[in-house]
């Protein structure tokens, strides 16, 4: 991607959240962590839960990486990321098994392979690990939030279209107080059934990453458009 | 990113052999202690929730008017059940020291893998409910064996073999009294087949499960071999002829 050259001055806070809500966003600029992204959307709750899960392993990991960062021989930087990576899996998945069971009854089998989520490790490789606390927290909220609302949107639109609910059983993940999330938009909806299955995800993921695309496309003309608009502007200005 | 902050003068001890694996083996240890503390906080709380779900499981095939026991505590594990289903356990309803009713889990296979199901008997071996506890059929096709998606698994309640004849035990299609939802066929013959399996394994060993404070479980030679072979069975629905044939053997069972 054209950000790995980019030469920022070191924790400029707003161009790191644009890169991870954005422009370098983990699913739709990195294309990372693709295989859980297709495999628990069939709901915006799923999304969600596992959103946010990716979310406070992301802090931790990028917390502890930076932390660790002056200690850490760059021989031995990659089993050592790898074992803090899945000792801090592990403990949110016990976590979410005693506190939130409903929810890891749901998200249970993915949990584990957050460890395996490559966007994890390659933040904290080539951000975390060089950076002080602060940036590299910022940054692991960035990307986590980016990767949280990719999840939801893509839940959403095959929860909507597959089943014609949005966020049913929300309750479960975030307590009674989100009832009014649960939404049946389409009541007695058969269903796209192809959504609900593993195709769905890719679908769904084609268009957002399509729609990027264009809206990427239509910020750049504006761009261009006011650019040789000014320049047309100083040349009136000039021939009068 | 800078570029400058990793590149400028490190430290000459971390390049060191020595250090490194010290490094890694003290990160190691740090780790094993963080997950020992974890799982002190957590696995009791864990094991709670697992009973919490298997009685919310259980409630689902045992009325809780029927009993006032302890289900947990009074759980055994079958030979039988375990050599035919995988899971043995054995709950037994009882009201006052009198049996009300019986549950296990069944597995069978479906049309994407394993499907298992708990379900609840009388003693006089009528249904009182069955439910799927977990599945990888098709959704939206196959997963309308779930009670969330669709109350055809209520349509066995009050059948047992006795008023329900063995040629009724199957879909519609295949000339059963069961109806097969829209789409799919194998995995609504699959849990037809798992429930009449089930209560035949009932029929079978009746006799050792019901007095309520039963001696512990063992069975005699020859029933340990038709256990085995009805176990055996093949994973799709049996033809008709066989099963006739095995249920007769049964009924002779279970009429011991």
């Amino acid at each position: 991607m054209e950000t790995n050259n980019r030469k920022d001055p070191p924790a400029h806070y707003p161009s790191i959240f644009i890169d991870g809500l954005w422009h370098n966003n983990v699913a739709l600029g990195q294309m990372l962590a693709l295989c859980p992204l297709l495999a628990v959307t069939t709901s915006a709750t799923n999304g969600l839960g596992m959103g946010i899960a990716t979310l406070v392993v992301m802090l931790s990991a990028n917390l502890t990486a930076s932390l660790l960062r002056d200690i850490v021989s760059p021989q031995v930087r990659i089993p050592v990321f790898i074992v803090l990576i899945a000792a801090i899996v592990t403990l949110v998945e016990m976590w979410l098994n005693a506190w939130m069971h409903e929810l890891y009854k749901i998200l249970g089998l993915f949990i584990p392979l957050i460890v395996t989520n490559c966007a994890i490790l390659g933040r904290v490789e080539s951000f975390a690990s060089k950076q002080k606390v602060l940036p590299a927290v910022a940054d692991a909220l960035a990307m986590g939030l980016g990767f949280i609302w990719v999840l939801v949107v893509v839940g959403g639109f095959r929860e909507i279209l597959g089943s014609g609910t949005l966020f049913a059983h929300a309750s479960l993940l975030l307590g009674s107080n989100f009832q009014w999330l649960e939404t049946t938009i389409i009541p007695d909806y058969q269903g796209i059934l192809l959504l609900i299955l593993p195709p769905g995800g890719f679908l769904i993921l084609g268009f957002l990453l399509g729609l990027k695309r264009l809206v990427d496309r239509f910020i750049s003309n504006k761009k261009e458009q006011r650019v040789t608009a000014t320049l047309h502007g100083m040349t009136t200005e000039n021939s009068s | 990113m800078p570029l400058s902050t990793t590149t400028i003068k490190r430290p000459s001890y971390l390049d060191r052999i020595g250090y490194q694996a010290g490094l890694l083996a003290g990160i190691c240890a740090m780790v094993s202690v963080l997950i020992l503390i974890g799982y002190q906080a957590t696995h009791e709380r864990i094991a709670q929730a697992f009973e919490q779900d298997q009685l919310n499981m259980l409630a689902q095939v045992l009325p809780a008017h029927l009993y006032n026991n302890d289900l947990l505590a009074d759980a055994r594990n079958i030979t039988a059940l375990t050599d035919a289903y995988g899971d043995g356990r054995l709950f037994s309803a009882k009201m006052d020291h009198q049996a009300t009713g019986f549950a296990f889990t069944l597995t069978q296979e479906g049309y994407s893998g394993q499907i298992r199901m708990i379900m609840g008997l009388d003693p006089e071996g009528r249904i009182l409910g069955v439910r799927v506890i977990s599945h990888s059929e098709t959704p939206g096709l196959g997963d309308k064996i779930e009670i969330a998606k669709d109350p055809w698994i209520l349509s066995f309640n009050g059948h047992s073999l006795a008023n329900t004849p063995t040629s009724d035990w199957a879909v519609q299609k295949d000339g059963g009294q069961f109806e097969a939802f829209t789409g799919a066929t194998i995995t609504p013959r699959a849990v037809v087949q798992a429930v009449f399996d089930g209560l035949n394994v009932y029929a079978r060993h009746q006799h050792e499960w019901l007095p309520a404070p039963s001696p512990p479980d063992h069975e005699s030679p020859e029933q340990e071999a038709s256990n085995t072979q009805t176990m055996k069975q093949p994973q799709a629905p049996v033809p008709a002829s066989d099963r006739t044939q095995r249920s007769k053997e049964t009924h002779a069972n279970g009429n011991q």
